[in-house]
């Protein structure tokens, strides 16, 4: 006989409300059902009722992990609008945000991973060396959330330390070598409790068209920074971890080695930002764009994030289109906690690492 | 590309000629995409070619336009690329692609909830985003005005 579980929209798996309803034959799940829309506020059509340097504010508060990311897309759309070139300084500037952010945003899922697997030291740790991570971000922007970095044309602040970003990136990585990739990679409590669960396969990956860490956990390499340069990602040595299990465990690898991936490319940052302006004139806030339509996407912490401004002229889009990363790999979920045991469901969806704030926008 | 810069084509022959994207097909790289309009486009053999190419969908804008119509913009990725195919409802409708492309289906629900524009051949429209007893179209200007 099946029964149903409903989940959420408020549960102890994640802070951000969304509901699962679950139908289980005894500890099995057979069917799984998603609910979204709680966090919705309506972004995009808030965005055509504001001019464009009111519009970065707003779409950096459509994530609260990887805001830089949105206010960054956002910009390099209306920067192609414009036909504007960002001072050089202004890219690796924008780089260093985004791997820094990156940084965070991994090491968060990875503490949040740990608490779900039962390794409650590992939480601890790695919440620890967020922080470090959260004060550097601090240190730079003035901000832990969102930070106000972009504008139109560049950056509003300069990196004036990059000493100091370097001796945040030694700390990390001494961790992630000496602690948390050994324990997410071998450890056998880790891999008992993750193998084998939640798998999608490549095809399904592919047929919903999932992006980031969790379609590179599935086989499908796929990541912007190397397949669609932007900003001086092809300036950059930088690898792409890609596993082939498709299940939790492989999800967790990718993301300790993006990890890694993102000290390597910091350390190339602060070695090579050149001196120079950050960023170029554009009369903001009274800007007006030209009629037409541009669209730009990057590579968040999550995967891809996609934006298309439509412009009319005036100094208020007409439209702006978001698609978030969580957006397209959520429906994932209902395939792949089908056939898992009920206990592995939170740690399931976790491993997808959602975003609901910005799923739903 | 502004509404309607790109030179409209008749019509789209989906075989691999089309992915040399020729200006003279109605391509035109702009802005961070290929963009091609053509007057009439048939979604459901664009989504089987694409696929068939290994491309990735990757999301339809939606853009409100004169007498309650609705502007859609498919955009691909093939191989880094973004491709992108830009046409326009037929009394608010234009046909489903959920069946065959997966990821389609949360896109459809969202663009049916923000513009109201009906997905034909789909089996449900189950609500996504909007609470029970908002109206589909709450990004019409019209709907929408506070």
């Amino acid at each position: 006989m099946s029964y149903r579980i409903p989940i959420g929209p408020f549960h102890p798996a994640l802070e951000e409300p969304y509901k699962l309803d679950l139908v289980c034959e005894g500890e099995t799940v057979r069917e799984a059902e998603l609910h979204v829309g709680f966090n919705f506020r309506n972004i995009e059509y808030l965005a055509e009722r504001r001019n464009y340097q009111q519009v970065i504010s707003l779409v950096e508060r459509v994530c609260g992990i990887c805001s830089n990311v949105h206010s960054v897309t956002f910009c390099m759309t209306v920067e192609r609008l414009l036909g504007l070139e960002v001072p050089e300084r202004a890219q690796y500037i924008r780089v260093a945000m985004a791997e820094l952010e990156r940084l965070h945003s991994h090491i968060l899922w990875a503490g949040i991973a740990a608490k779900l697997i039962g390794f409650k030291t590992m939480f601890m740790s790695c919440f620890a060396m967020r922080e470090k991570v959260m004060d550097m971000l601090e240190a730079i922007s003035g901000n832990r959330v969102n930070y106000g970095m972009n504008c139109i044309g560049g950056v509003v602040r300069d990196m004036s330390d990059p000493g100091a970003i370097l001796g945040v990136v030694d700390a990390i990585e001494k961790e992630l070598v000496g602690s948390i990739i050994p324990v997410f990679t071998t450890n056998s409590t880790v891999r008992d409790r993750c193998a084998g669960i939640g798998v999608l396969t490549n095809e399904q990956a592919k047929s919903m068209g999932i992006v980031g860490p969790l379609a590179r956990a599935s086989g499908v390499a796929q990541d912007l920074r190397r397949d669609a340069p932007y900003l001086v990602y092809d300036r950059l040595e930088f690898d792409v971890p890609v596993q082939t299990d498709g299940d939790v465990r492989a999800r967790l690898v990718v993301r300790a080695l993006e990890l890694l991936e993102s000290c390597r490319i910091l350390r190339q940052v602060m070695r090579d930002m050149p001196e120079g302006p950050i960023a170029v004139s554009t009369g903001a806030p009274r800007l007006k764009v030209p009629a037409g339509t541009a669209v730009a996407r990057i590579e968040a912490p999550r995967g891809e994030v996609f934006y298309s401004v439509t412009a009319n002229g005036t100094d208020i889009p007409q439209r702006v289109k978001v698609r978030t990363p969580t957006f397209a790999n959520m429906p994932s979920m209902q395939w792949a906690v089908v056939g898992a045991q009920l206990a592995d469901a939170p740690l399931i969806q976790a491993s997808i690492d959602p975003c609901y704030s910005c799923t739903d926008r | 590309m502004s509404e309607g810069v790109v030179m409209p084509v008749r019509e789209l022959r989906f075989d691999t000629s089309l992915l040399e994207l020729r200006a003279e097909d109605g391509w035109e790289e702009k802005n961070g995409s290929w963009w091609v309009a053509p007057e009439t486009l048939d979604p459901r053999a664009m989504t089987r070619f694409m696929l068939a190419q290994d491309a990735r969908f990757v999301t339809v804008t939606a853009i409100e336009r004169e007498g309650g119509e609705t502007g859609l913009a498919y955009h691909w990725d093939l191989k880094g690329a973004i491709l992108t195919f830009s046409t326009q409802t037929h009394e608010n409708k234009f046909p489903s692609i959920s069946d065959l492309c997966p990821a389609a289906d949360w896109l459809e629900r969202e663009t049916y909830e923000y513009f109201s524009v009906e997905f034909t051949g789909r089996t449900s429209n189950k609500q996504l985003m909007l609470r029970p007893g908002l109206e589909a179209g709450l990004n019409r200007r019209q709907i929408g005005k506070p």
